[in-house]
């Protein structure tokens, strides 16, 4: 080629020669034919071999497709699964990838580490999509290096906790960059979302996702945004953690459901403890883990590769998988914390067990999964339900749901608020709360309530608040009863039912 | 004994406990999501063994609600400051009102804690005004260092003691049990912060 090209430029400069004779210019075309011809031949056979490849990976997309069908429950959704890498355009394409990636994500072996990053991604990306977001513009305004004037009170706090950050790879000289990135993740957060900012914990959710990432800042920050906005519950991490706490008392009637036994123990333990201390108080044992946990999404406490298959499941079946594993563990911990006779002994087994489970891989990742997927129906009985009525009234002793609790339960202003704030307004709230319409109550119980809120929103604004929204989920409760099946009247009894007609309905939705 | 170490963040809290527990000062450390807790024994007097499970406490205010649960659990306490951050001086007061409303009618016996005294030349607040605050509100006061293994062992033997004390002489009702050794997660060694550290320096000579 070179050779034609000085051709070309000596015919050029000297375009009246005839030095060069007729038999030459044949040579060179014969020779561009020839090359031509190569080239040609070449890419022919690439095109052919691309063709190829794409109907493997096509097959082998398939052959996933159809593993992926054979171990599904074969419901009529599972048979238009249908598996791709990427999600082809528009919005079915999306659903179409990600119900696959979530079957992906339930087999044992999970989502192949290789794939992590761009599944993240993609889910990251559909999120900002979906709120249509310009990104490059959120990058410049996040990533900026000037100041804002807001970043100070967030900063600081950030830089305090970052030279500290306790991912082994990150102290040292060589972790410097690291750190820089992952503390301009977290101000970028923080720059994001100014309502919730920077939470202490935060930094070892971006540490991980950084390392997902494999750095890059502007990913990080994208998963970061879809984890905290999107998948875990609204203010998790900002007004004194409401919403953890309301998850951790709703843990803990999930784990008297499902493990009686160790509840029970657990409760007499803290009212020995209580008892015994003459006036102090014990909070529920199971907080100071559940805590830890739920803030962490498990990053602290257990092995790297049982907490990214947790985050796969987190990203794809939402934050009810956090308190699903977290009655996995408790579930696998129960004998040993059945030997404990006081709490003080509870709580030194569970220092030794913690340790055991980070460093000794006490819980295999692939059974404690399977656990969590077989634990329930999707998604969690009652799990809606209880949270919203925590979310009005939390109550460091939840009684046990039962219905007939409920009358006696009402209005009684409970002496421990170390969860709560204790002013009247809450008390009445929590009385309002106590009788939120899914917890199984009985239709005179229905009444009372109502007319209770009636009566308590003359009493103050902030109780009004509370109860139309309390309210305001009743109605449609009652409207998508009317759609399941008009024939059901409105009595007591069904009310019960409707944690059932609720899945059931779920279910519709999904295969429709 | 129960007690609980607050104070604002990265004021130290976590490696004074880790300095007293385990005898290490770790350079990095995270910092604690919501409420751990540790355990050691102490050695107040020839024989006379006490269990200490130790509170720790996350800084930042939005754990505050969760962090006060563990308040009325605890008989005794340490409040930390940084010496070298005047702010978290000044905000003792506050932690102090903090906890006294949610003790009450109970009370937890503190002691003012000076962190990082190792740091002296970066110092915000001095000895003298601490020790005032200190007496102002009737608690003892020590500078501590968990760099350096100062006074770790002090602060909280010290504190131990004084609440023994006040058991013995009836001012604090314990229920039995409380001073008990109790079999579990107890080192069976007492070991001394100070003394492995010394150790350690010897090695390296």
């Amino acid at each position: 080629m070179q050779y034609l090209w000085q051709k070309g430029y000596l015919l050029f400069c000297f375009p009246f020669s005839l030095l060069i004779d007729t038999n030459e210019l044949k040579m060179i075309l014969g020779e561009l034919k020839y090359r031509i011809g190569i080239q040609s031949a070449k890419l022919l056979r690439q095109l052919k071999q691309k063709d190829r490849l794409v109907h493997k990976v096509q097959r082998n997309c398939d052959v996933v497709t159809a593993c992926l069908q054979a171990v599904s429950q074969k419901r009529r959704v599972d048979t238009k699964l249908k598996f791709t890498l990427e999600p082809s355009l528009g919005q079915n394409g999306f659903q179409q990838w990600y119900d696959a990636l979530k079957a992906v994500a339930r087999l044992s072996t999970g989502i192949p580490k290789e794939w992590r990053r761009k599944v993240w991604l993609t889910l990251a990306d559909h999120y900002l999509h979906s709120i249509a977001i310009d990104w490059d513009k959120t990058m410049r305004f996040t990533f900026n290096e000037r100041s804002n004037p807001d970043d100070d009170s967030m900063g600081i706090q950030i830089v305090k906790d970052l030279h500290r950050t306790g991912c082994s790879s990150y102290c040292g000289q060589e972790a410097e960059q690291d750190r820089v990135v992952l503390k301009r993740v977290l101000l970028a957060y923080a720059r994001w979302n100014k309502n919730v900012g920077y939470c202490q914990g935060f930094n070892i959710l971006a540490a991980l996702i950084l390392e997902v990432v494999e750095g890059n800042e502007g990913d990080a920050l994208k998963i970061m945004i879809y984890l905290i906005d999107k998948v875990l519950p609204e203010s998790y991490f900002v007004n004194n953690l409401r919403a953890l706490s309301v998850d951790m008392a709703v843990f803990r009637d999930l784990l008297r459901l499902k493990l009686p036994e160790l509840s029970q123990h657990l409760d007499t333990l803290q009212k020995t403890a209580n008892k015994e201390s003459g006036g102090g108080y014990e909070p529920p044992l199971t907080n100071v883990f559940t805590m830890q946990w739920f803030l962490t999404l498990f990053a602290t406490c257990l092995p790297n590769h049982t907490v990214l298959k947790i985050w796969d499941s987190v990203f794809f079946e939402g934050s009810e998988i956090i308190l699903r594993v977290s009655l996995a563990i408790w579930a696998k911990l129960g004998e040993q914390i059945e030997c404990c006779e006081t709490a003080d002994e509870f709580y030194s087994t569970m220092g030794r067990l913690t340790q055991e489970m980070l460093e000794n891989d006490l819980l295999e990742s692939h059974e404690l999964m399977q656990t969590v997927y077989s634990m329930a129906p999707f998604p969690f009985p009652q799990l809606a339900e209880l949270r919203e009525k925590y979310t009005y009234n939390i109550t460091p002793f939840p009684a046990t749901i039962k219905p007939t609790s409920v009358s006696g339960r009402r209005g009684k202003v409970r002496d421990s608020d170390d969860e709560n704030d204790p002013d009247d307004e809450d008390a009445i709230a929590n009385a309002v709360g106590c009788l939120g319409p899914f917890s199984g109550l009985l239709a005179p119980e229905l009444q009372k309530y109502q007319k209770q809120v009636k009566g308590s929103c003359i009493n103050s604004n902030y109780v009004w608040s509370q109860a139309t929204k309390n309210k305001s989920g009743f109605p449609t409760a009652l409207e998508r009863e009317d759609e399941e099946d008009k024939a059901i009247e409105v009595r007591g009894e069904e009310y019960q039912m409707l944690p059932q007609l609720f899945q059931d309905s779920y279910l519709e939705i999904t295969i429709t | 004994f129960r007690l609980i170490v607050i104070g604002d963040s990265t004021v130290g809290k976590s490696c004074l406990i880790r300095r007293f527990t385990e005898g290490r000062f770790a350079q990095v450390s995270d910092p604690t999501v919501g409420v751990d807790f540790f355990s050691r024994l102490v050695e107040i007097e020839p024989g006379k063994r006490i269990k200490l499970q130790i509170w720790d406490t996350a800084g930042q205010e939005r754990f505050r609600s969760i962090t006060r649960a563990y308040y009325r659990n605890s008989v005794g306490g340490l409040l930390l400051f940084d010496i070298t951050n005047r702010r978290s001086f000044q905000n003792v007061h506050e932690w102090l009102e903090e906890t006294k409303v949610h003790v009450q009618p109970y009370q937890i016996v503190f002691v003012l804690v000076g962190h990082k005294c190792d740091l002296d030349t970066q110092r915000q607040v001095t000895r003298h005004e601490a020790e005032k605050l200190a007496a102002a509100y009737g608690m003892k006061y020590i500078e501590t260092s968990a760099r350096d293994a100062i006074n770790v062992e002090k602060a909280f033997t010290d504190l131990t003691r004084d609440i023994y004390e006040l058991v013995k002489r009836g001012d604090i009702t314990i229920q039995e049990g409380w001073e008990g050794v109790k079999s579990g997660f107890v080192p069976n060694v007492v070991h001394s912060s100070e003394e492995v550290v010394k150790s350690e320096r010897r090695c390296l000579c």
